[in-house]
């Protein structure tokens, strides 16, 4: 989880700079998403370790993370998340998140 | 002198073919030129001047000339007249004389006759103008006092109702009386439309405007006409990215009764507006408004009077019958054309057909340009959406996927390439189109070409390509450098814009998704004021207490989600801004559903900015044109 957020905070940072945003408006959006992601990743690691995965609610945080991962430059990581939206009931794909966002091997 | 007779024959006969005349009356003119020529009768002279007379024109007179002058040169080259040879003489100076003087006399006549004519006609035109002027001026006049007397009458009503005193009968009185002010109104309107078209003083004010918003509006207002009636309304429009030139005003007259007429006299079953593209140049652009509805219909005779004034059909509806008449009258001045169909008992079609010239040259907008796509991917995200937009904004777009045909199009281009080639494919081909690339920078024609690589991924290194995205290009790219005095033109537009102050709405659940919009926004438009909404409820608290010109919902929020917030949205104001979906998820269906819910358009994310950016100048430029 840790090198998703910190992964992104440097696309990010570097992606709002491209457009020209001074520092100062910066800094403190890339914290609030932080934040953000912090706690979409947090939510599905929980949904993703109950007893029955519900797939409905595992769907609906891929799909916030998937647009935050969007608006803040990490266009990769959303690609893959999309993708992996598109069939996520196998236990492949479980796994698959878990290693693109939580480092498990 | 007598003729002799085989000689009377011959004239006779010469009579009869140039004059196409029957032996029997060829005859007759033999003996009256026998006659004539002994000095026994003029009736030959009557005979033609009546003949000339009744014909009235030059053509004959030449002909009957032509014909003496025949006879005489045949009378004249016989020996036998030789002793009769100036007699012959003076009758025909003498016949040529009268058949002259005469053809100039009816000549004179003639013109005389037409002058008169003419002064007549000019006359009773003035006379009539001048009556119909003064029967416009005083219907004009009369109706605009009446209409002045008629809104102080809806007036007063207003505020008794308002005030809520009467009750029961009384109050139902009163409804009659307003709705009886109403109809009046409407009619009176109509009529000084009438008048103000016939006078040619119906002021047609042409701007730029966006079909599609324009639209939109028409749709908003019939919100109130499809109440309580048991009737299924449908709208299919084009995808219309451009401003034309028009009267957008007269345009939503124009469309909105035809659907209030469908509305009206469709009781049950449907009413549908298409809005097609039927052919669009550099300049301009074909459309064709169709209104079809499942009402009664008309019979053959009623549709050959439609347009005519005071036609009404059905008796237990409400109208004067001016509607039409007016339409039709407005219609042609915007120069299309308005025509329909009907069939009892299934319902009528109107269709407006009419060109327009497209806004071009505009600072900003960019000339027509080639550019060809190659990509051997199988899908790359918005690369459909992209093609589409840039072939709305005119360019000439060229696609393969096949690398072979890719390169033997590149190997044959002579006389000019395309402007820009764009290159989306696998990390190893990339290295080999950098190769092909070096060699095409060799030839002239690809002097002015740029290469462009997209998609490429994080780890690729080319040395050729002239411009090399990561991921997609951004729409930018496509567009050429203003000149200098383009620039300057775009800068003031810019400023303009820049300056329009703007309230807008976005409502998103995710904070950070907010806050990146409105940072995109503020910077672009520093002018505009952005609320944001955490979520659905907030949204419409908001919502209530601010008029906003533009609304950004995110579809799936929790509690009420996008097309929830949008339906309550619809029930605060009446009127709803441009109100735009936001959303990460795109499937077709999902274009589908968001315009059926009443939703302006649909914005993807990640957000392309110039897209948001066009939607945005849309409302900035409505707003300026009101």
């Amino acid at each position: 989880m840790k090198k998703t957020i910190s992964e992104t905070e440097a696309i990010a940072y570097n992606y709002l700079k491209a457009f020209g945003f001074p520092e100062e408006q910066i800094t403190p959006l890339v914290d609030q998403a932080k934040k953000d992601l912090q706690e979409n990743l947090t939510r599905l690691e929980t949904l993703l370790h109950e007893d029955k995965v519900s797939i409905d609610e595992v769907n609906s945080v891929l799909h916030a993370l998937k647009g935050l991962l969007f608006n803040l430059g990490n266009h990769a990581l959303a690609e893959k998340l999309n993708e992996i939206r598109s069939h996520p009931e196998s236990e492949a794909t479980l796994e698959e998140i878990s290693r693109l966002l939580f480092d498990v091997e | 002198m007598k003729l002799h007779e085989k000689d009377k024959q011959q004239i006779i006969k010469n009579v009869a073919g140039r004059f196409n005349m029957k032996i029997a009356k060829a005859r007759m003119m033999g003996d009256y030129l026998e006659k004539a020529l002994l000095g026994e009768t003029d009736e030959l002279f009557y005979t033609i001047k009546y003949s000339m007379y009744f014909q009235n024109n030059t053509k004959y007179s030449m002909d009957v000339l032509k014909c003496m002058l025949e006879t005489f040169s045949f009378l004249l080259s016989k020996e036998e007249y030789t002793s009769d040879r100036e007699e012959l003489k003076a009758f025909f100076y003498l016949f040529f004389e009268m058949i002259f003087i005469q053809r100039c006399r009816y000549a004179k006549m003639a013109e005389e006759r037409e002058s008169i004519v003419h002064t007549i006609l000019q006359r009773v035109s003035e006379r009539l103008n001048q009556t119909l002027e003064t029967q416009q001026l005083m219907i004009s006049g009369i109706s605009h006092d009446m209409r002045t007397s008629l809104n102080a009458i809806i007036g007063y009503i207003t505020l008794i109702k308002e005030k809520n005193i009467l009750k029961g009968e009384d109050r139902t009185f009163l409804d009659k009386a307003e709705n009886a002010s109403s109809v009046l109104k409407n009619l009176v309107t109509s009529i000084l439309d009438i008048t103000k078209i016939d006078a040619g003083q119906m002021e047609i004010k042409e701007k730029f405007f966006w079909i599609d918003q324009m639209i939109l509006k028409c749709i908003d207002n019939l919100t109130i006409r499809l109440k309580n009636k048991n009737v299924v309304f449908k709208a299919e429009v084009d995808f219309f990215p451009k401003k034309v030139l028009g009267d957008a005003q007269r345009f939503i007259e124009i469309i909105m009764n035809l659907l209030s007429n469908a509305i009206k006299y469709t009781d049950h079953g449907f009413v549908h507006l298409k809005v097609r593209k039927i052919q669009e140049s550099e300049e301009s652009v074909e459309i064709r408004f169709e209104i079809e509805d499942s009402g009664m219909g008309m019979t053959a005779e009623e549709l050959k009077n439609m347009f005519a004034p005071f036609s009404r059909f059905r008796t237990d509806r409400e109208g004067v019958g001016l509607g039409l008449h007016i339409v039709h009258k407005l219609a042609q001045k915007l120069g299309g054309n308005l025509t329909a169909k009907s069939k009892v008992g299934e319902g009528s079609t109107f269709s407006f057909t009419v060109t327009l010239q497209k806004e071009s040259n505009e600072p900003g907008k960019i000339e027509k340009r080639t550019i060809c796509f190659f990509t051997d991917q199988k899908e790359i995200y918005g690369f459909d959406r992209k093609i589409h937009f840039l072939k709305e904004h005119g360019y000439k777009i060229i696609t393969f996927n096949s690398p072979e045909k890719f390169i033997t199009y590149l190997l044959t281009q002579k006389d000019k390439a395309p402007d820009i080639i764009s290159i989306a494919t696998s990390h190893n081909d990339y290295i080999k189109f950098d190769a092909l690339i070096n060699y095409l920078k060799t030839l002239e024609i690809f002097d002015k070409t740029t290469f462009v690589a997209e998609e490429t991924g994080q780890k690729v290194s080319l040395e050729h390509f002239d411009k090399i995205y990561h991921y997609f290009a951004p729409i930018s790219i496509y567009f050429k450098s203003p000149t200098v005095l383009e620039s300057k033109k775009i800068m003031e537009k810019t400023d303009i814009k820049k300056r329009t102050n703007l309230h807008i709405l976005a409502v998103d659940d995710m904070e950070t998704n907010l806050e990146i919009l409105k940072m995109f926004i503020a910077k672009k438009y520093p002018f505009t004021t952005i609320d944001l909404a955490s979520g659905g409820y907030e949204a419409i608290g908001m919502y209530k207490s601010k008029t906003y010109d533009i609304v950004f919902i995110d579809l799936k929020m929790p509690g009420l989600n996008g097309f929830e917030v949008l339906k309550k949205l619809k029930t605060i104001h009446g009127h709803l801004p441009p109100t735009y979906a936001l959303t990460a998820d795109i499937y077709k269906s999902t274009y589908d559903e968001v315009a059926q819910a009443g939703f302006s358009g649909l914005l993807e994310k990640p957000l392309q900015l110039d897209i948001l950016f066009e939607t945005i100048e849309r409302v900035i430029d409505e707003k300026n044109n009101q």
